[in-house]
């Protein structure tokens, strides 16, 4: 006999009532039981990441930190003050780390959309396979690849060996690496998949006819993508955009490798803070300003572009 | 001007691969008319229509609209309006947007568009509809929205390709009549897709039967129905009894038929145009005979001189409301007889010898 059901047989009378009233209530309540399970998931899900997150929140705003006990613990703004205020060293940083972002976002939809229309809108048969050949080389470490563009992009890379020893177009070699324009090219080179994805989903999922009949109407091909398949994708673009603008907004890895000191992105002064420098106080405000930037950006663009992926749902509908 | 055709297809042939889709279609088509193709499910309609519209280039053959020959022409430079068989309306545009598509592109300023999208809007019977997206329209309303679409930007021809198909029945001979109104109003050339033959004869001037990729019959209406000029029409189009048979007489007014399979004689006033004449003595032909062109009777042992008359047994009948459905056992082949009214279900039973009877000239040769 299970303990449970020992307990419950032990009940006084009154209380087996309540038991069997509880019981009643859950059978007519398909919903709720699995609202609860659910909530069990999120309440998981809450423990692992939410509470690591306000350790982080709590940290940002107390002296000392970490705190030795929970009662020798004062309220402070100083780490704020101290990275936000008395310098604006952080604050470009993160403006830096945000142009990388941005730039990184452009390169991938340069790159993706016209690999992605390529593929939805060819005559292949296999489409998925083509998909699947683009994406096969990211399954390769992500420090081996960024490895790679070392090789590629160093003074004694691929690069300058084509230009100084081939083509004998310069004398020195040309510094692309340790640079900004090394961590774009890096991370564009991690992120492609990310949105190359859904913009194929998006474009592969258009009705041809809608195609057809812009062209019918008079439209010609620049005209009939531009009316018709442009905003049909914008959906996958935009999810596209959200994923590898905070991918790269927040990326570690690729600025120390392709970076080198000078280019130093967000994370890794976080990460600064808290391994080399031991000032846990700081690198907590730098991480909740972060969230707080990543958080408003999403939003905003969501605000924006939200109302076109409602279209796109209803358009689905019919 | 009535004398030049709208539309004119000189051979058109469409090969996919190893399947020949369309195989050497002529036709020509008036202004103003309403000319339908009509043929079974993968007889190569809609692909005929794709290469009047531009859509897919043909392996030969030549298409003029209003005698610019259009044969390699972009569908963008072809004066045609399209209603696609989903319909097609742009999701992520309103009505209006999605009915001003043709004339914004023409580059017609933006306060002339909407005065000429209300217009449209207001002959298919959706007067205000602009701000709508089509996802909040009934099936019949984006039908409309469709047509209106293909309309505005007053095409030579309007291609219609199944657009009634996605439609449950009411709406669709709803639709019927309302598509009549529209096109006769207008008066807007048109070439209408469809499988359904009931469709096809009840709407249209002319009629293309296609099977096959093949053209089997071009003609109005009543010509198809009434003088098939190929088993295959007569099949397709309605039914029909078809009999086989060799001739074994002929003289002024028709032909004698030796029916084999039903085993009788059958006397056959009428063939399609010409070709009762070229028959004679010893050729093998298909006789058709319309089921609503048969009579039976009780009478087993009347005048052994009518014409057309052969013994058979019912073997089961429906009753319909305005007709009863017979199915007659003639020697072995079945024969399918509709007779008119209540009198027809109460004079007969299952089992029961009847005479099935039909007069020459309801009858008609149709294969050779
Ligand atoms: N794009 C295509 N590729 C290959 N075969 C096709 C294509 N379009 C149509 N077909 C074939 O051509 C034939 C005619 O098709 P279609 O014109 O769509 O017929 P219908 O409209 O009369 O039903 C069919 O056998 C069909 O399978
Ligand atoms: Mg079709």
């Amino acid at each position: 006999m299970s303990i449970i059901q020992s307990v419950i047989n032990r009940l006084p009378g009154e209380q087996m009532g309540y038991v069997d009233g509880v019981n009643r209530y859950l059978r007519d309540r398909p919903n709720l039981i699995a609202l609860l399970q659910l909530s069990l998931g999120l309440f998981l899900v809450f423990v692992v990441l939410g509470v690591s997150l306000l350790i982080v929140v709590f940290y940002s705003f107390v002296r000392p930190v970490p705190p030795e006990s929970l009662t020798d613990v004062s309220v402070t703004l100083e780490h704020y003050q101290l990275g936000f205020v008395e310098t604006t060293f952080y604050l470009r940083v993160m403006w830096d780390s945000f142009v990388i972002a941005v730039q990184t976002t452009i390169l991938c939809i340069l790159l993706a959309y016209p690999a992605a229309y390529f593929i939805a809108f060819s005559d292949l048969e296999y489409k998925n396979i083509w998909l699947l050949l683009i994406i096969i080389p990211f399954w390769i470490n992500l420090v081996i690849r960024t490895y790679a563009w070392m090789l590629i992009l160093g003074n004694r890379g691929l690069i300058n060996w084509l230009l100084i020893d081939l083509a004998g177009f310069v004398q020195d070699p040309i510094p692309l690496l340790f640079s900004q324009g090394a961590i774009v090219v890096g991370l564009t080179h991690v992120f492609l998949p990310f949105i190359l994805i859904p913009i194929f989903t998006s474009l592969d999922r258009i009705d041809r006819s809608h195609v057809e009949a812009a062209k019918n109407l008079g439209a010609n091909k620049l005209q009939a993508f531009y009316e018709v398949t442009l905003p049909q994708s914008l959906p996958g673009v935009a999810a596209g955009v959200m994923i590898v603008f905070v991918l790269s907004f927040g990326s570690f890895l690729t600025p120390i490798l392709l970076g080198g000191a000078e280019n130093i992105m967000i994370a890794n002064l976080v990460e600064e803070m808290f391994g080399q420098i031991n000032n846990w106080g700081l690198g907590s405000a730098l991480a909740v300003v972060f969230v707080i930037v990543v958080l408003a950006i999403v939003y905003a663009f969501n605000r924006l572009i939200g109302l076109k992926e409602l279209y796109s749902q209803e358009g689905e509908a019919q | 001007m009535s004398d030049t055709p709208i539309v004119r297809a000189e051979g058109l042939i469409k090969d996919f691969g190893d399947v020949r889709a369309v195989d050497d279609i002529s036709f020509e088509i008036e202004e103003g008319e309403f000319f339908s193709l009509v043929g079974p499910s993968g007889c190569g309609k809609t692909t005929t229509l794709r290469m009047i519209a531009g859509f897919d280039r043909p392996t030969a053959g030549d298409i003029y609209i209003q005698d610019e020959r259009v044969t390699r022409a972009p569908p963008y430079d072809r004066d045609t309006g399209m209603v696609f068989q989903g319909y097609a309306l742009f999701p992520h545009k309103t009505v209006g947007k999605n009915v001003g598509f043709g004339l914004k592109m023409d580059g017609v300023p933006e306060d002339e568009r909407a005065e000429r999208v209300a217009d449209v809007l207001e002959l298919v019977d959706l007067p205000g509809y602009e701000d709508r997206y089509p996802s909040e329209l009934s099936g019949g309303q984006q039908q409309r929205i469709a047509l209106a679409r293909a309309l505005v930007i007053e095409p030579s021809v309007l291609l219609l390709d199944e657009p009634l198909s996605n439609l449950d029945l009411k709406l669709r001979k709803q639709m019927r009549f309302e598509l009549q109104r529209i096109q006769q109003e207008l008066g807007v050339t048109t070439i209408y897709v469809t499988h359904d033959q009931e469709e096809a004869l009840s709407m249209s001037d002319r009629v293309l039967v296609m099977n096959e990729g093949e053209a089997e019959q071009i003609d109005d209406s009543l010509s198809i129905y009434n003088e098939p000029s190929t088993r295959f029409v007569a099949d397709f189009i309605g039914e029909a009894n078809l009999l086989e048979g060799t001739v074994v007489d002929r003289n002024e007014t028709g032909i004698d038929v030796e029916l084999d399979g039903v085993g009788m004689d059958a006397r056959v006033e009428t063939g399609n145009g010409d070709r009762i004449d070229r028959l004679s003595s010893g050729h093998e032909v298909t006789v058709s005979v319309r089921p609503e062109n048969i009579s039976l009777s009780r009478d087993v042992d009347g005048d052994p001189t009518r014409t057309n008359h052969v013994e058979g047994t019912i073997k089961s009948f429906t009753f319909l409301g305005k007709v009863t459905r017979f199915l007659i056992d003639v020697n072995g082949e079945e024969m399918l007889v509709e007779v008119p009214g209540r009198a027809g279900q109460q004079r007969f039973q299952n089992g029961q010898q009847v005479v099935v009877e039909w007069d020459p000239r309801e009858s008609i040769v149709v294969g050779v």
